[in-house]
């Protein structure tokens, strides 16, 4: 069997960032296996700008931020197999993989970052009723058709979920000769950033209906028509409000999940409410040697931080892979009130002082508020944020102070000033 | 004189800016920052936005070359431009950043390809 | 003129077709849609019945019991998967356990294998029933099967064997004339001496084209569904049923060859016959009434819903009849419809075909070869398969691990794949969690590629259901 030190299963923007950085610390047997026909993952198709911002100083494409990455990762020569995928993942870190080029093989790893991104949540597993007639999709297929092969998937269109794939998609479309007939949103609230709003909503007058679901959709042989309805506090559809509408074709943008059935089959512990692995702060899971960012971990919104977090993995598995697995006093966090989870899990507590960030996201909008770090004995921390949206995730420091006063667990908690 | 209000998107806080624009000049209302104040101007003005799109690409990996352009472009008219990227037909091997359609509708502004696409052969 | 001209390609159909195609007929089968098995063949509950439910005296406990005899040898010559899962059938209180016990004396009538179980026993071999489970009558001769791969295995081995396939074929109309029948469709004139009318949720339409005064003798009941991901193979091993009532078997926990676990079907009496929308009222009673008999279900893993209509004839047992010389009517063939298909097909050999053909065995008998599938092959035939045609390595629907050649394959094969749909049928790709998402642009870049057809003009699953427009 061969071996190699690192394999990264992934090569988007999560597994280009975390080779190249494992690399640079000197790690030599990468290999990355990567199941399309290119490096690059979803940025391939994000043909839109708003990458790079913030790490890069300056407003990308998805193509072309992931092009920086792609010529340093061959700048490295880091070895990747393409159209290569892995069909079995074993816990103590066999790979099995499948290639037209390479065949089957299974191959060991000192040490494993996962890196699969993740999966759009489809129609059956919200159970719209109706027709299962062609004209259904989810935003990123839709995405795919559209700016790889350069087919429309209709031309009445509406959109469930108003988060920024489905923002994009409204405008991407309607630049392209379709009629975006609406976006509909469960929440309140939209999901999406502003400037997606205004961009790709307001830019067009397509409306945006909140507190507004797709209670059934219809048609023979091709979507023919959606049924609109609103929703009461709890989210359930008010009957009486419920509208008819013609469309031929419905985008559904209603959430994404993390990729993680190999995760599941390594037997690496998964956090129910982020849906990816538990980790340190390292990003290193509780199974020995395997390492997990991106999106296969929790769902981001800016490929920026994908891109450190990248980073991050890379560097702490060339570490483990050079020194082994770190000693510490072990911490853990948790998600209090009004935060719907947090990452790292766990925290390791080594001799030296350091800095650590966490990432968490709040369950609802919320402005002139406060975080409070506390752990069972009080208040750690409280730092004033004038607005936390679920959209938005956030980032924060512990201090190294901080963390030697901490016992047992930081509960990460948010409330709004006035309560 | 017009008025118009202006959701600002340079920061999450989203500041609702009010800006009139008369004989007298332009003033604005209810910013939070001066970098506010000169994206509503310039939003209420003459608003702008960078051009996405793509082009019909032959023997690439994929049909399609995603394209950007080099600078922002006149809000109205990104519909027309857009209808320009399918007019034209590449051939790979074209590299990032390389000229696509230079001076677009002379506008002064020029499209650019937003990845390298290498020869591709199944 | 050909010998027979079977109207529909369902399970029925194809079964028809099948069996005469081990004689030396010449037969046509046609198809109103592009696809066969795509109407009530498409949608249902895939299980082979024991066949103790049926009344006595029908057709449709004789064809039953005999069909259910009949399926592991027919799946074993089709090379296609026969799931022996066996059945519980759970009483949750006294009452229920005195109709558990008029279950049984049917099966011991009908010599059926039967068990009955204890709580303690059922639960220990089922955990995830309800735990008001009084006791369990099991029927081990319970099967499943997935009912396009049979159909689909039944027409590929018809055409190897001189049977013609035509797809996109709705009768229109039907003239007498001397020694047969014609029949016209939209691009076709077919001349046979007998017509086997088993076109479904149609049958008595179709029957209205022979004879003008045919009587309306269907209504439509709709059943939904939920599909739960195949990580959860193994919730159940048995098919799980309620007791029965009078308005019918009740919503089941079913296992499939694939190994999803499906909850389903509430029955509704619907207007018309191709209504297959699943509806908030229909799925939350599917929901709700899982519970009888079921608990711990992950519902948070229910990755797709369906609704298959089947028709209900008014006479509640199978129409089989010549209704005019030679012409033979098989329709209102409802549920135990799938697990009777080969004894019907059996039926309509001795009853109506031999009397009249007395046709041979036909000699030099070509079986289908069983479709490749990578995943289940061995390490060693994987690598050389591969080797000689890396289209098996490049894996397209990683949900469910179907490669690129694959898909090809079941293109190209006789009664090859048309659709989007159809490809899903026999290779699986889109079945899975994330229902087509990453796969479904491949898949029809493969269609299109293989048909030699722009993206445009590939279907869904029906002849107008193009699904893009090239932009630009």
């Amino acid at each position: 069997m061969r071996n190699f030190e690192l394999i990264v299963i992934g090569g988007g923007s999560a597994g280009l960032a975390a080779a190249i950085e494992a690399r640079k610390q000197g790690i030599k047997d990468i290999l990355v296996l990567e199941k399309e026909s290119e490096l690059g993952g979803i940025l391939n198709q994000c043909i839109h700008n708003g990458f790079g911002l913030h790490s890069l100083k300056k407003e990308y494409s998805g193509p072309a931020y992931a092009q920086v990455y792609i010529d340093e990762f061959n700048q490295f020569k880091i070895p990747a197999y393409l159209n290569t995928t892995v069909i079995e993942l074993s816990s103590d870190r066999q790979v099995t993989f499948m290639s037209p080029e390479w065949g089957v093989e299974t191959i060991q790893a000192k040490a494993i970052i996962l890196a699969m991104g993740c999966r759009e949540r489809t129609r059956g597993a919200v159970s719209i009723p109706g027709n299962r007639c062609t004209g259904v999709w989810t935003a990123g297929t839709a995405q795919k058709y559209l700016n790889i092969e350069g087919y429309l998937v209709g031309k009445r269109i509406f959109i469930l979920g108003s988060g920024d794939i489905g923002l994009i998609m409204a405008r991407r479309l309607t630049l392209a000769g379709a009629e975006v007939v609406g976006v509909a949103e469960l929440m309140p609230y939209s999901n999406g950033l502003t400037r997606n709003l205004v961009q790709c909503l307001y830019d067009y007058d397509i409306p945006l209906y909140l507190s507004t679901t797709i209670t059934a959709i219809h048609g023979k042989e091709r979507v023919e028509r959606i049924t609109l309805t609103q929703v009461d506090e709890a989210r359930q559809p008010i009957p009486s409000t419920s509208r008819e509408i013609e469309v031929d074709t419905v985008l559904l943008s209603i959430g994404l999940i993390p990729e993680n059935t190999l995760s599941t089959q390594a037997g690496i512990e998964l956090d129910q409410r982020t849906k990816g692995a538990v980790v340190d702060q390292h990003y290193a899971t509780q199974n020995e040697g395997y390492f997990a960012c991106g999106n296969v971990l929790h769902v981001h919104d800016l490929v920026d931080y994908v891109s450190q977090e990248g980073q991050s993995a890379g560097r702490s598995a060339a570490e483990y892979i050079k020194n082994g697995k770190g000693e510490g006093r072990n911490l853990s966090t948790q998600a209090g009130e009004n935060v719907s989870y947090v990452v790292p899990q766990k925290l390791i507590l080594s001799e030296t002082p350091e800095l650590i960030q966490i990432k968490f996201r709040v369950r609802s909008v919320m402005k002139e508020a406060e975080v409070i770090l506390r752990d069972q004995q009080g208040i750690l921390q409280k730092i004033a944020k004038s607005h936390l949206a679920p959209a938005e995730m956030e980032m924060m420091y512990l201090s190294p102070k901080l963390l030697q006063q901490a016992q047992g667990s930081i509960i990460v908690e948010v409330r709004e000033k006035h309560e | 004189m017009s008025e118009k209000e202006i959701i600002c998107i340079v920061c999450p806080k989203g500041c609702h800016i009010q800006v009139t624009v008369d004989t007298a000049g332009i003033t604005c209302k209810n910013y939070g920052c001066p970098r506010g104040k000169e994206y509503a101007i310039q939003e209420a003005t003459m608003p702008k936005r960078m051009l996405t799109g793509t082009v019909k690409i032959n023997n690439a990996i994929h049909p399609r070359l995603p394209v950007m352009s080099d600078q922002p472009v006149a809000k109205e008219k990104l519909r027309e431009m857009m209808d320009e990227l399918d007019k034209i037909t590449v051939e790979a091997p074209i590299t990032v950043n390389q000229l696509i359609i230079r001076n677009i509708l002379d506008s002064g502004v020029n499209i650019v390809a937003s990845r390298t696409m290498e020869v591709y052969h199944d | 003129m050909k010998d027979i001209l079977i109207i529909g390609a369902g399970i029925v159909g194809s079964s028809i077709a099948y069996a005469c195609s081990k004689k030396n007929l010449d037969v046509v089968l046609l198809e109103k849609n592009i696809e066969a098995m795509d109407e009530v063949s498409s949608a249902n509950s895939g299980i082979v019945h024991a066949g103790y439910d049926p009344e006595e005296g029908t057709l449709k406990a004789k064809l039953n019991l005999r069909g259910s005899r009949l399926y592991p040898n027919l799946c074993r010559e089709l090379k296609v998967g026969y799931l022996n899962c066996g059945a519980f059938i759970v009483a949750t209180s006294d009452e229920e356990a005195e109709i558990l016990e008029t279950l049984r004396l049917k099966a011991v009538q009908r010599d059926i294998p039967y068990e009955v179980l204890t709580k303690e026993e059922a639960l220990q071999q089922e955990p995830n029933l309800t735990d008001q489970v009084i006791s369990v009558l099991s029927f081990p001769s319970t099967a499943v099967v997935t009912p396009w791969e049979v159909g689909h295995a039944m027409i590929e081995t018809a055409i190897l064997n001189q049977v013609e396939f035509i797809t996109d074929s709705e009768v229109l109309e039907v003239l007498k004339i001397e020694g047969g029948f014609r029949i016209i469709t939209a691009t076709n004139r077919l001349e046979a001496k007998m017509i086997i009318n088993a076109s479904g949720l149609c049958g008595d339409k179709v029957a209205r084209l022979n004879r003008v005064d045919y009587p309306k003798v269907l209504s439509y009941r709709r059943g939904e569904y939920d599909v739960f991901d195949r990580s959860f193979q193994g919730f159940i091993d048995h098919v799980i049923y309620p007791v029965p009532t009078a308005l019918g078997k009740g919503v089941l926990a079913l296992v499939t060859v694939e190994g999803n676990i499906m909850i389903g079907p509430n029955s509704e009496v619907i207007d018309t016959p191709y209504d297959t929308q699943t509806t908030a009222e229909g799925l939350a009673s599917v929901s709700q009434r899982i519970n009888k008999t079921m608990k711990n279900l992950p519902v948070g893993a229910i990755i797709r819903q369906f609704a298959g209509v089947r028709p209900v004839p008014i006479t509640k047992d199978f129409i089989i009849e010549e209704d005019t010389p030679d012409w033979i009517n098989v329709i209102g063939i409802e549920s135990p419809g799938l697990a009777s298909a080969p004894a019907i097909a059996e039926m309509v050999m001795n009853d109506f075909i031999q009397p009249k053909f007395q046709a041979n065995e036909r000699v030099d008998y070509n079986y289908r070869s069983a479709p490749i599938k990578i995943m289940e092959s061995d390490p060693k035939t994987r690598a050389a398969l591969i080797k000689e045609n890396p289209k098996y390595g490049k894996m397209v629907c990683l949900c469910e691990q179907v490669s690129e050649q694959e898909i090809v394959d079941c293109i190209h094969r006789p009664d090859g794949a048309r659709s989007v749909k159809g490809v899903k049928k026999r290779v699986r790709p889109g079945s899975g969690r994330c229902q087509g998402g990453f796969c479904e642009p491949e898949i029809v870049k493969i269609l299109a590629r293989e048909l030699k057809i722009d993206l445009s003009e590939v279907v869904y699953d029906t002849i107008n259901s193009t699904m893009l427009k090239r932009k630009g």
